[in-house]
């Protein structure tokens, strides 16, 4: 390289719209330019004739990486096909002895030494760029079609079973659970509880996991309520203990409508926001007595509750595996009490290895899937009469008469109301489920998505692939 | 408020969300952000309230009659714990004062230590020795069930072989590991791409899982 600093134009361009605070001269008034271009760029200016080779290597690397960055077209192309092989994402940093002895810095994979240039381009650029320069986008812009396609051939799929019946995909899980499935030990510890034991039920999630574990939630309060027993429900999550309101709230409305009764502070009790994550946890384990005396709206609820081995069950309801690692951590070494879970498809991974007897937790319901075959065997125990507590459960009681005192005047008639009809207490309706079509509509649903989802991944692997060695045959060859 | 207005603005935000799809356009970008920003700043209020109501205020109330048992500790030590935590709460507000920082961080280094030392013990309790034993126990019927005494040769080659692929080694720069090391990170690496497949697979269904649940209210909405 023989030629100077001034050979390119744009370059030289560059470096004199550089001001001393930094900021991209294009942005500000000609005067202040001007001055600027007397004292830092004209000194840059009268270097501008020396050669490049007078630099040393160091700064002659570091120009050379400045043009190829500044470079648009080659940016553009290489960036977004970068993808980090295992070994760049999880490398095991190595420890290299320094003459010190001491552990000098830290090592980094190539994808973080990557992130760490780009945060350094970042603030280290100019603060404000020229927004002319930023190509505008569009709707059928590139980097947009291909996430649009892939976002509607998977909103087709997953609409489908809901606007037609002929998109029946694949059969509905089975009506009961295997006898050494994980599932069917949770079912097994709820049938085996009797009226007036105490479960402790972790509501481990909010909204945004509301369309996967509301309708496990849903089947495991209403299997406990119709065996009797008086769930005692806390989170240590604040928003999750709002949703549990609102799916108790549910669940009791229905149970009311058919005449029976569920009160909150009498049939199920919602505890006080357990605040510090796992440290809440441990103190659920430690302190339970205090905790169990304050209900989430502040008020005493009355409960004698001294320890967790007192409860005869514990349930689960988890969002993150990091809940259920707490729950296994934290809450299920102190106590001898049995604790099940429940959990969405993203947490069954890590919560898998937690699934045993001597590992914490003893059985676990994972999803949609497995929602609708504890649905269905709920239904099959209600066709056969086995929840005994429902044969015995008071309906809403009669209020005792009270005295009524003579009217001191007769009253004018009044026209006497139509009568409305009594609801006739249904005791199925602690299990009756709703929505049980559109469950399986879903499963359909999710069947169909996943089939767009993996021949998605399947054709971009293809296409990238191809791409990228279809670009290595040119380079092989001029090497 | 009624059920159709709560379905109406539970349909207008989900439209709202899933306009992410369209990208980083003008005006389309704003609805995406305006839903996180309604999200976060109703969590943020329901954090609050919950907290108030069943955090703070059962502490207030005890202090103001001490008659009431709330936390089953007594009266004394229930205004101890909340002035103590007051007091913990009012110099983390004191963060800013850049004299007073050792003070702040005091506060930071007690939580620390208590939730390190929290997380240690449930850990080696609730996560190492029980998967230690899962690990290393030898199945109950024995050489009888090979497919059991596969299982547990399985999780154990994985363990070990995953463990040796985040070794940290000591080099001295030019030395390359043995052949039987890079064989072991090598197995290694097999078992984390497996396991980062199967997070991948699992996060993809809990998604479509809940896109499903979106989807069918929209279509029950709108038809």
């Amino acid at each position: 390289m023989s030629s100077d600093f001034r050979r390119r134009d744009d370059d030289d361009d560059f470096f004199a719209d550089q001001s001393a605070d930094g900021r991209a001269g294009s942005s500000r008034p000609a005067s202040e330019r001007s001055s600027d271009e007397s004292s830092l760029a004209a000194i840059i200016r009268q270097q501008g004739d020396r050669p490049i080779e007078e630099l040393d290597s160091r700064l002659q690397a570091l120009r050379a990486k400045a043009l190829s960055a500044a470079d648009p077209e080659t940016d553009s192309a290489a960036a977004p096909q970068t993808l980090y092989d295992v070994d760049d994402v999880l490398v095991a940093p190595e420890i290299v002895h320094k003459p010190g002895g001491v552990i000098s810095a830290a090592a980094l994979s190539k994808a973080q030494k990557k992130q760490v240039e780009l945060l350094k381009d970042i603030v280290g650029g100019p603060l404000e760029t020229d927004s002319s320069a930023v190509p505008r986008r569009t709707l059928l812009s590139a980097p947009t079609w291909p996430r649009l396609l892939a976002a509607l051939v998977i909103f087709l799929a997953v609409s489908l079973p809901f606007v037609s019946s002929d998109f029946d995909a694949g059969d509905l899980p089975p009506p009961a659970f295997g006898d050494d499935d994980p599932a069917y030990h949770v079912f097994t510890s709820i049938e085996g509880l009797a009226e007036g034991d105490w479960v402790l039920v972790g509501f481990e999630y909010g909204p945004t996991a509301a369309g996967e574990l509301d309708a496990l939630a849903n089947v495991l309060l209403r299997h406990l309520f119709a065996q009797g027993a008086k769930p005692i429900v806390v989170s240590s999550n604040p928003v999750a203990v709002v949703h549990a309101r609102n799916v108790l709230n549910d669940i009791r409305r229905s149970v009311q409508s058919a005449g029976l009764r569920l009160e909150a502070g009498q049939d199920y009790y919602l505890l006080r926001y357990l605040t510090g994550g796992a440290l809440g946890l441990r103190d659920l384990s430690q302190n339970f007595d205090s905790i169990a005396n304050v209900s989430a709206k502040g008020h005493l609820t009355g409960l004698n509750l001294t320890s967790l081995d007192e409860m005869d069950l514990m349930l689960l309801i988890a969002e993150r595996a990091e809940d259920i690692r707490n729950w296994a951590e934290q809450v299920a070494p102190a106590t001898n009490t049995e604790l099940v879970a429940a959990a969405g498809y993203a947490a069954q991974p890590l919560a898998e290895p937690y699934v045993s007897q001597s590992a914490g937790i003893a059985g676990l319901l994972v999803g949609i899937r497995d929602a609708y075959t504890y649905g269905e065997m709920l239904q099959e125990r209600l066709s056969q009469g086995t929840f005994a507590v429902l044969n015995v459960l008071p309906s809403i009681g009669t209020p005792p008469p009270t005295v009524t005192l003579p009217p001191n005047t007769t009253p004018q008639p009044t026209a006497t109301a139509q009568p409305t009809a009594t609801a006739t207490p249904n005791p199925a309706a602690y299990v009756q489920l709703r929505d049980r079509r559109q469950e399986a509509l879903r499963l359909d649903a999710m069947t169909l998505g996943t089939m767009a989802a993996v021949l998605i991944i399947l054709f971009g692997n293809l296409y990238f692939g191809l791409r990228a060695l279809l670009r290595r045959r040119p380079e092989s060859k001029s090497q | 408020m009624t059920e159709e207005t709560i379905a109406v603005i539970s349909f207008v935000l989900t439209l709202m969300v899933f306009s992410y799809v369209l990208g980083d356009l003008p005006l389309v970008r704003h609805l995406y952000r305006f839903t996180v920003y309604v999200f976060v700043g109703m969590a943020a209020a329901f954090t609050t309230i919950v907290t108030w109501e069943g955090v703070i205020l059962p502490y207030l109330q005890d202090i103001q009659n001490p008659a009431t048992p709330w936390t089953l500790l007594g009266s004394r030590a229930d205004l101890l714990i909340f002035f103590t935590a007051l007091l913990f709460g009012l110099l983390l507000l004191l963060k800013p004062v850049a004299r007073l920082t050792w003070l702040t961080n005091s506060i930071f280094a007690v939580l620390i230590v208590v939730s390190a030392a929290t997380a240690v013990i449930g850990a080696l309790t609730g996560t190492l020795l029980p998967l230690l034993h899962t690990i290393t126990a030898v199945p109950e019927q024995g050489a009888s069930d090979p497919g059991a005494l596969l299982d547990t040769g399985i999780i154990f080659l994985g363990t070990a072989t995953t463990l040796f692929y985040f070794q940290y080694q000591i080099s001295d720069g030019e030395a390359k590991p043995a052949p039987v090391s890079r064989a072991l990170r090598f197995v290694g690496k097999i078992f984390v791409v497996t396991a980062l497949g199967a997070l991948y697979a699992a996060a993809l269904l809990t998604s479509l899982t809940i896109l499903t649940e979106r989807i069918g209210f929209l279509l029950r909405f709108g038809g």
